[in-house]
């Protein structure tokens, strides 16, 4: 955590990844993509980050000698339909982009020209009778990719094909927030009601094949992410900044953190270093949660947690897959 | 001056809609006449409002007399759609609000901290955090503007930009004479800054020159070029004279004697700058002897072979007449105001400076050629606060009056008692703050774009007075296309305490969920705004539904529903509802029982779906051993009796409607299915007449 | 800056009115074509009229929305004596995009053209005032909000004067309050607009003030909302246009003036002290339709003259004219711009539904010509 940089962009972005680098455990990627929300023009975009002077190390860096270092600076970006409500990196230069038009949209990114066009789209995922429904998450694993939306409907589609493989319509009574894959052909996914269902997606029939969920009072799950390495370990974070550790193995009820003063929007386990989970809630804060006792609390049930750092910025956290660059957006800094 | 032509095409948007509290001429009505082209609206027309910066426009005539009725021919019927987009839309001017609204809460925490007068240094600071973003937005728009081949966006950004230069310009004045303090009071030497800060002639007239010559070398010398001496009074009209004298040494007769002396003039002329601990007094001393050394000089003929720099020397000498011959390179009077005072009076106090600026006005065509800038410059020079801000606000912009008001209110400058009297409210209901005004009218001008009502809600929470109910008003309206979008407003809401708003929008969103057909999200919803007549209203679409298809829908919610569903006996009653379901599924069929009895005789359920519950009731009395005692059975019983009765009322009341509304139809199909559900009753009257039976065995041998 | 783009109503006649919903996403117009439309602003950010069906057999004069916490409700009133109340279908399948409206009830009371309707405001539930030319307003009240078909005459109170529109105090502090306003042509009946009130107590609807102001027909009426304000604001259309408050005064204040046991302590009834805040006769001689904007900062009207003129007070609640709007018939927008003061044609872009656009600049060139540049 060397230092903070901070930009005004002319936007209200909603979702933020790095781009995957080739090979993650020799370069730090320096490229990612946001997307905006709640504007009258929406767009994705590319940024990259002037690397700061530590990875000065004769690799590739940015040709300009006016670079600051933590300079962000915009490479390209394009008009996308309605709110971008989540963003995914299927290759270095694939980025798939759901809408709340209920739409997802595949986007390339041309290195060489450095300009992205839309590879496919595909209209009306998620709808409702008169309405068009927002698509509210997305999650691949090779080559499949699973969108689901506030219809409570999961669709299934193979990126390769350019098909939609199948679509569990009445997966959930109500929106479905966040999904994530727990393993090859299974997914988990987050409710409005509180709950955690898994479905196993080579079942027939639209039925989960499992219900969890927290006791109290049933309030909306905003996120999901799974633990890299332990499958089975679940992390969503929701309403009234509360993060729930669930255990897929055991039938009861997720151990609950207090952490955030607001809805978490985003949790994320760090994709090489495991024991770090990072939240960031609409109160402001980003939060560096060390999650080595994720373990230890689930067998006793006890309460963790590390604060190490809190600002008032808002919105969006996003992992760089070597190393903790971490940017968050704040909504009102644009 | 840098954005001289453009000036003409500018456009200034909120000086139409917004344009208020001013008494210039130019303002007046007939200069805020718009045409609606439309031969309909020729004969007349009506507006509606809508949110925020739109309206509707349509053709309209006047009231026909009452009662009557007439067509009115009208052909090509034609809605407009009216909006303002204000400054602050702009994409470019994004960063502008959203940085200048970091700087105004960081304000705002520092006032909260030391109370309502910050110490004046910082809040310099804090005038210059804004102008640099002024600034920003002005290198943005320019780069913006260089760069697009669109005629009408270039003179949009164009325009902009002048306006936000118009900002800067009036914005660092008020920085001088309200929140700086000047040591002495000596306020020329900022006045200067102030000038070269924002003109730039000599450098432009110098910089043409240098290229010239350096690329026509051995033609061209430097001093005949026609911008030399131009560029030369320029720099001493500025009080730069370095800059002048440099470009003296590069005359060719610069080794000559008239040169020299000027030089040596310039070299020597006193600057007070309240740093070196001379006082004003002394200050006045050296500079009087300096200048009878230049008027000497001048007398003398020293300057006698060249006349312009003979000029020069009037110049030092603050000849009144020369001055007048300096109008193209001051370009404004208010340019011409401080080269004078420089070399007239460089003592000035702020407070005297009033009263040297009609000369200068004069010397540019009087007070009838005043533009609004002129006249807010001119206020700020007669320290009329009030007057600057009241005519920024018209004629700059919302965000500039909003920002400088507040910085003025927290330097100490405003008092509103003060003001109140000069104005001369007509209305004694009138309970006004001209900072909270402006910055209501300024978060007012935010909520009008999609996306900034995040900001405009910060700049409400600082408005004391009317901020909370404006804040609520747009809340209450704020499109919601998402859920997430949804549960961001709902929270604004609770972090407010405006609980009531809060369920209202669930009770929306819940609405527009069932209308949709999502039972489900309507339920969810409804859970969240807590109010029970929903919650009857969807826990009963519910039993409609389980009535129509035989079961329950949407399990995974209703299994879930936790406890909230307590607040309403409606919701309750559906969620034991579905634990019975449950019971008898898991084939615990004394739980069931003991359950169903219980739902019955609370009489939690809506009366047209205790037929159901009885029905329910029907295979468990049949079950073995026996679930029902011959006091349970009594009980349903009499919930039978009661069904009876009403389902007869119900037949004999909708036979009578039936008459009335002529649809036989309806009523035949009534009737059928209540011979359906008579079956059904006399199927459970025997039921129960078994179970009776077989209770009273039960009982009596455990009696025995 | 105003952009501005035309839409083609598609009315056989005259509209009447227009209301946008409570987000401003949808809007209705009715007409004297008897005929209500519904348009949905879609994702392209366009207008599309998603419902067009006759309402009534007379002219259409007004159309209001309910609440959305009511569900998709409008009301309409017309000269065919009745005031009617319709609902969107849930989610019924019709053609992609277009819905379906049904009338949940006919409110048939009147002899006389409706000439008004106003759903309450929604911390009253779901109540609804029509008033008619023969001088009544009539309450009506539904009182199972999720039951659109049952709708009750609460109260019917006689005006004694025609009635030509009505009012609803949006406060939620104060009492429930309506205000009439009459277009009775002769001067010496008295006051045009009569503000009644809801008394609690006495379970019905009281006459509190006639206001004495405005002798003149009087033909729109309308509460500013009240956001915060210490007392009551009314913009008023008659001859002229009258912003008028009503600051409601202390309640100890009225019960002293009176003797012991008077109908005013009696009641409970809050007196006004009013006063006229602004007025304006720009118009000529009649004014047709007034508007406030969403912060009751901006009233607009309408008249004989042919324009539309926007009125702000500043602080101090000084009123001032800050724009006035005309329609001319010579000029097309697809004119050119012919010189300074013409409007301009901007690129027209995803014309559809004959939608056009196009910038005014006419007041670009006026405020230049008056303003000195100031270098």
């Amino acid at each position: 955590m060397e230092g903070i940089y901070v930009k005004y962009v002319n936007q209200k972005v909603n979702k933020i990844r790095w781009r995957p680098s080739e090979n993650p455990s020799l370069e730090q990627s320096n490229t990612f993509a946001t997307g905006s929300w709640d504007d009258e023009e929406n767009r994705v975009g590319l940024w990259t980050l002037s690397p700061s002077r530590r990875d000065d190390d004769g690799t590739d860096v940015d040709p300009s000698p006016l670079a600051v270092p933590g300079e962000m600076r915009s490479l390209c970006s394009v008009a996308h339909r309605g709110d971008v409500t989540d963003l995914l990196y299927l290759k270095n230069d694939l980025i798939l982009a759901a809408s709340s038009t209920g739409n997802v949209t595949l986007y390339k990114h041309h290195q060489r020209s450095e300009t992205l066009s839309v590879q496919i789209s595909y209209e009306r995922l998620h709808r409702c009778p008169r309405r068009r429904s927002p698509c509210t998450g997305l999650a691949h694993r090779d080559g499949e990719v699973v969108t689901v939306g506030e219809d409570g409907r999961i669709n299934l589609l193979d990126i390769g094909q350019q098909a939609v493989v199948r679509c569990l319509d009445e997966a959930d009574s109500c929106a479905i927030n966040a999904v994530a894959y727990t393993r090859q052909n299974e997914i988990a996914a987050t409710n409005s009601t509180g709950q955690l269902r898994t479905w196993d997606l080579r079942q027939p029939g639209d039925g989960a094949t499992r219900n969890l969920h927290m006791t109290g009072e049933r309030l909306p799950l905003n996120c999901i992410d799974r633990h890299p390495t332990q499958p089975h370990v679940i992390a969503t974070g929701g309403q009234h900044g509360m993060l729930y550790v669930w255990d897929l193995r055991q039938e009861r009820s997720p151990t609950l953190l207090s952490a955030h003063s607001s809805d978490i929007w985003e949790v994320k386990f760090h994709p090489t270093h495991p024991d770090n989970l990072f939240t960031c809630s609409e109160d402001g804060s980003t939060w560096h949660w060390d999650a080595s006792f994720v373990k230890a609390a689930l067998q006793a049930g006890k309460n963790f947690r590390r604060f190490l750092k809190s600002s008032r910025w808002l919105t969006i956290y996003s992992w760089n897959s070597s190393g903790f660059n971490c940017i968050s957006v704040k909504e009102i800094l644009q | 001056m840098q954005f001289g032509t453009s000036l003409a095409a500018r456009h200034t948007p909120l000086r139409h809609l917004y344009g208020y509290m001013t008494n210039m001429a130019a303002e007046r009505e007939e200069g805020n006449v718009m045409i609606i082209p439309d031969a309909e609206c020729a004969a007349g027309m009506t507006v509606k409002w809508g949110f925020g910066n739109k309206m509707l426009l349509y053709a309209s005539r006047g009231p026909l007399p009452p009662e009557t009725d007439k067509p009115y021919g009208a052909k090509d019927v034609r809605l407009h759609e009216l909006k303002w987009d204000t400054v602050m839309h702009s994409c470019l001017v994004r960063p502008l609000v959203n940085e200048s609204h970091a700087i105004f809460m960081s304000l705002q925490s520092k006032r909260l901290a030391v109370g309502e007068t910050g110490t004046r240094p910082e809040l310099v600071k804090f005038s210059r955090g804004y102008r640099s973003v002024i600034h920003a937005c002005i290198l943005e728009l320019k780069k913006a503007g260089n760069s697009t081949l669109d005629e009408e966006e270039a003179a949009e950004h164009a325009a902009l930009s002048c306006l936000f230069y118009e900002t800067d310009l009036v914005w660092s004045i008020c920085e001088i004479f309200f929140i700086e303090q000047t040591p002495g009071g000596v306020i020329l030497p900022k006045l200067l800054e102030w000038v070269r800060w924002h003109f730039h002639r000599g450098e432009q007239l110098l910089q043409e020159l240098l290229q010239s010559v350096h690329d026509e070398e051995s033609t061209i010398k430097p001093e005949l070029h026609e911008n030399y001496w131009p560029a030369v009074y320029s720099f001493v009209l500025q009080g730069r004279l370095v800059e002048a004298r440099k470009l003296l040494s590069l005359h060719l007769k610069y080794k000559s004697e008239p040169f020299q002396s000027m030089g040596e003039l310039l070299c020597k002329m006193p600057i007070y700058n309240g740093l070196t601990g001379c006082s004003v007094q002394e200050f006045e001393l050296t500079w009087q002897r300096w200048q009878d050394e230049c008027y000497r000089r001048l007398e003398d003929g020293e300057f006698i072979t060249y006349k312009e720099l003979e000029t020069v020397a009037k110049i030092l000498c603050g000849d009144e007449g020369v001055f007048v011959d300096m109008k193209d390179q001051c370009e404004t009077w208010y340019h011409m105001l401080i080269s004078r005072l420089l070399y007239t009076n460089p003592a000035v106090k702020g407070l005297e400076l009033q009263y040297h600026t009609q000369a200068c006005i004069d010397a540019y065509g009087g007070n009838l050629q005043l533009g609004a800038v002129d006249h807010i410059l001119l206020s700020a020079i007669e320290y009329d606060v009030y007057q600057v801000i009241s005519d920024s606000s018209t004629h700059l912009s919302w965000w500039f009056a909003a920002h400088l008001t507040d910085l003025l209110r927290a330097a100490g400058q405003l008092d509103d008692a003060a003001a109140r009297p000069a104005q001369g409210g007509a209305a004694g209901a009138c309970d006004g703050d001209l900072r909270e005004s402006l910055l209501l009218d300024y978060a007012a001008s935010l909520t009008a774009h999609p996306s900034l009502w995040r900001v405009a809600a910060d700049y409400f929470d600082h408005c004391p007075q009317y901020g909370r109910h404006y804040l609520e008003r747009y809340l209450e309206r704020i499109p919601l296309e998402t859920e997430r979008k949804a549960q961001k407003v709902i929270r604004m809401c609770e972090e407010r305490e405006m609980t009531e708003l809060a369920s209202s929008i669930c009770k929306v969103m819940g609405m527009r969920a069932f209308h949709e057909g999502q039972l489900g999200s309507a339920l969810s919803w409804c859970l969240r705004s807590k109010d029970a007549s929903f919650a009857a209203f969807i826990s009963d679409k519910f039993l409609s539904g389980h009535m129509e298809r035989g079961d329950l829908s949407h399990l995974d919610m209703l299994d879930n529903l936790g406890p909230s569903t307590l607040f309403s006996s409606s919701l309750t009653f559906l969620g034991k509802y579905r634990e019975f379901h449950r019971l008898y599924e898991s084939n615990d069929m004394k739980g069931a029982a003991s359950l169903l009895l219980s739902l019955l005789t609370c009489r939690l359920a809506p009366r047209k779906f205790w037929l159901n519950l009885l029905v329910d009731v029907v295979p468990l009395l049949e079950m073995e051993p026996l679930l029902f005692s011959s006091n349970d059975t009594y009980e349903l019983l009499h919930l039978l009796e009661d069904v009876q009765t009403a389902q007869r009322l119900q037949i004999e009341g909708s036979t009578r409607r039936g008459i009335e509304s002529d649809s036989k139809a309806e009523t035949r199909r009534k009737g059928a299915s209540s011979n359906v559900e008579k079956e059904k009753l006399d199927l459970l009257r025997l039921a129960l007449a078994k179970n009776l039976a077989r209770s009273f065995i039960v009982e009596g041998s455990l009696a025995h | 800056m105003f952009v501005a783009r035309s839409i083609s109503a598609d009315h056989k006649d005259l509209i009447h009115d227009v209301a946008y919903d409570f987000h401003g996403r949808r809007m209705a117009t009715c007409s004297s074509d008897q005929s209500v439309k519904v348009w949905d602003l879609g994702e392209d950010g366009q207008w599309h009229c998603t419902a067009d069906w006759k309402t009534h057999s007379g002219s259409v004069w007004k159309v209001t929305w309910a609440h959305p916490e009511f569900g998709q409700v409008l009301a309409t009133c017309s000269f065919d004596r009745t005031a009617a109340v319709w609902e969107e279908l849930p989610s019924e399948s019709t053609e992609m995009g277009l819905s379906h409206w049904v009338k949940r009830t006919s409110l048939v009371d009147s002899r006389t053209s409706v000439t008004d309707v106003r759903f309450a405001p929604r911390h009253m539930g779901l109540q609804l005032a029509t008033c008619s030319a023969d001088g009544l307003v009539r309450i009506y009240e539904a009182p199972d909000v999720m039951n659109l078909s049952q709708w009750q005459l609460q109260h019917a109170i006689q005006c004694k004067l025609s009635c030509s529109c009505l009012a609803w105090n949006p406060s939620r502090v104060h009492p429930p309050m309506l205000a009439v306003g009459s277009d009775d042509a002769n001067p010496s009946a008295g006051g045009k607009v009569i503000i009644y009130e809801f008394s609690e107590a006495q379970r019905k609807w009281n006459k509190v003030e006639t206001v004495m102001i405005v002798t003149e027909p009087v033909y729109d009426i309308a509460f500013a909302p009240n956001l915060g304000r210490s007392y009551h604001m009314l913009g008023v259309g008659s001859k002229d246009v009258h912003v008028i408050t009503l600051k409601p005064l202390k309640r100890e204040l009225a019960v002293t003036a009176p003797p012991q046991g008077s109908s005013t302590q009696a009641t409970g009834m809050s007196r006004f002290e009013i006063r006229q805040v602004a007025q304006f006769c720009d118009h000529y001689s009649q004014v047709w339709r007034i508007s406030w904007n969403i912060t009751g900062t901006i009233l607009a009207s309408s008249g004989d003259d042919g324009c539309v003129r926007l009125w702000k007070a500043n602080y101090l609640d000084n009123w001032k004219c800050i724009s006035v709007l005309k329609g001319d018939g010579t000029r097309s927008p697809t004119d050119r711009p012919g010189g300074q003061g013409a409007m301009q044609t901007s690129n027209v872009q995803g014309v559809g539904n004959g939608t056009r656009y196009y910038k005014l600049g006419g007041m670009l060139g006026q405020t230049a010509t008056n303003q000195v540049v100031w270098h």
